[in-house]
């Protein structure tokens, strides 16, 4: 009996971990590929003069966004289960208080 | 005196009382300390309500007749234990709320939401020990998977998945994940502060790049499609919230959107919140089995906690562009307050370390590792 648990729980264990990880592995390559296509559109745009606000761009490194932006990134507000994002007014006005000392 | 007899001031014992007390002590932390007061508020009601005597509001008879069936049995039956819809609804509204952008900018950190799912299987092979070392049969395989769910920090799927696995432990799990969740800001500073040295805490990431409409549209239809494909037991957690998402980022149908995020995630909470807190029943919860589950539930989310920092300083010997380790912390779900424990911690070292955005990442990633483990678990075992 406990032998048979026990290859169970070891099934469970490893068909667990592979799941989590071969679905993550999958989306990274789907998101990767995603953003290939999308950026090589926006660049044949860009080429033909039309390029649009839509497009994916890179922003150097360690230049913050304004506060607003930085917020938005990860805008998950105003769920029950998410209520501790109240206080994300509170951390805006801190990254903004970030911002402003930097740029001064 | 007969009316005496049958009131429930002559049935009430001892076990009841404690937990009306629980009940009273939920209700006063969700209004004084203003912690987690859409979980503890209606649960502690619900506590209250099924220690009260004589109600039958738990009952539940498949064969009677519905009217004579209690009012919190019914919902339970109907809405979880048997058709298992509330956690799916409240994904709905979840999806809505949630924006994919830090996973699409930079989609290497979906893997943290991977390790961190450590703590699901420690506290599974720990449920299973301890029955083996201490009580025989404390807890049988599905229950051990219902409890090592509580380590994917994630109230709705730890519901889903107790509701299929082990409906007994229900009440308990889903307060233990719920609690724990809230108690993040507790358990994972010290162990983040332990893992990591100053350099890694200072570590600054590439700022993230703008995602465009599309990416954020195609983003949730064709992981939705791949997840389900791979994990199909997964697809009531999964399909939900990525329609959820579809609704918030098509732009096209807001009053879908909101509905989902307002009125459906706020019904669903409702009636899975006074009902869990109903199956706290003094019979079921005063066991060694409950005492055995809180413990579980601090190894496990302490765990995920470790498996993604130490996942993040695995990758950093492999990638050019290096992650800060503080955001493999954020990877055990617990959306948002893990990714807002990861951007205070670096903060500590660096004022101007902006982590915030780059730990929504695994944070939203734990939330679909965690659903497809639990998937997982319930195909093997459900």
């Amino acid at each position: 009996m406990l032998e048979f648990d026990l290859n169970r729980a070891l099934e469970i264990t490893y068909s667990g971990v592979i799941a989590a990880f071969i679905v993550l592995a999958f989306l990274i390559g789907f998101t990767t590929l995603l953003s290939r296509l999308t950026r090589n559109k926006a660049r044949a745009r860009a080429s033909s003069g039309t390029a649009t606000n839509e497009t994916a761009s890179e922003i150097p490194a360690h230049v913050p966004l304004t506060a607003t932006e930085v917020a938005d990134t990860s805008e998950i507000a105003g769920s029950p289960h998410m209520d501790d994002w109240k206080s994300y007014g509170r951390l805006e006005a801190f990254l903004s208080r970030g911002v402003r000392r930097r740029d001064g | 005196m007969e009316f005496l007899r049958e009131s429930g001031f002559a049935q009430l014992d001892w076990g009841n009382g404690l937990l009306i007390l629980v009940g009273i002590g939920f209700i006063a932390v969700a209004i004084i300390k203003r912690a987690e007061p859409y979980v503890l508020f209606p649960m502690g009601l619900g506590i209250i309500l099924t220690n009260l005597p004589g109600t039958g509001l738990t009952d539940f008879d498949p064969s009677g007749e519905v009217q004579a069936s209690g009012l919190f049995g019914i919902v339970f039956h109907y809405t979880l234990s048997f058709w298992n819809i509330l956690p799916p609804l409240i994904f709905l509204g979840l999806g809505a709320l949630t924006d994919f952008g830090p996973i699409i900018a930079n989609p290497k950190t979906m893997l943290l939401g991977a390790a961190a799912q450590l703590g699901i299987f420690v506290a599974f092979w720990l449920a299973l020990a301890l029955g083996f070392f201490t009580t025989p049969d404390l807890f049988s395989l599905k229950e051990a998977g219902a409890i090592g769910i509580i380590g994917g920090a994630d109230g709705p799927t730890t519901i889903f998945a107790s509701a299929k696995l082990a409906p007994d432990l229900l009440g308990i799990t889903a307060v233990v994940a719920y609690s724990y969740m809230a108690s993040v800001v507790f358990i994972q500073p010290p162990l983040m502060r332990l893992l990591t040295t100053r350099r890694e805490r200072a570590i600054q990431m590439r700022t993230l790049r703008e995602v465009s409409k599309v990416e954020k549209l195609v983003f949730p239809a064709g992981a939705m499609i791949i997840i389900i494909l791979l994990v199909p037991s997964s697809a009531p957690l999964i399909a939900m919230f990525m329609i959820g998402n579809l609704f918030g980022e098509s732009g096209v149908v807001p009053r879908l959107s909101n509905a989902a995020s307002n009125e459906i995630l706020n019904i669903a909470t409702i009636f899975l919140m006074i009902t869990i807190g109903a199956q706290w029943n003094a019979d079921r919860v005063l066991a060694l089995s409950t005492l055995a589950i809180m413990g579980l539930g601090l190894v496990a989310f302490s765990c995920g906690t470790i498996g993604g920092i130490l996942f993040a300083k695995l990758m950093n010997l492999f990638v050019k562009d290096k992650v800060n380790p503080l955001i493999g912390s954020a990877g055990v779900s617990a959306v948002p307050m893990a990714a807002r424990i990861s951007h205070t911690i670096g903060q500590e070292t660096d004022p101007d370390n902006f982590l915030l955005p780059h730990a929504m990442g695994p944070n939203v990633s734990g939330v679909i590792g965690s659903a497809v483990v639990a998937g997982v678990f319930i195909s093997i075992l459900g």
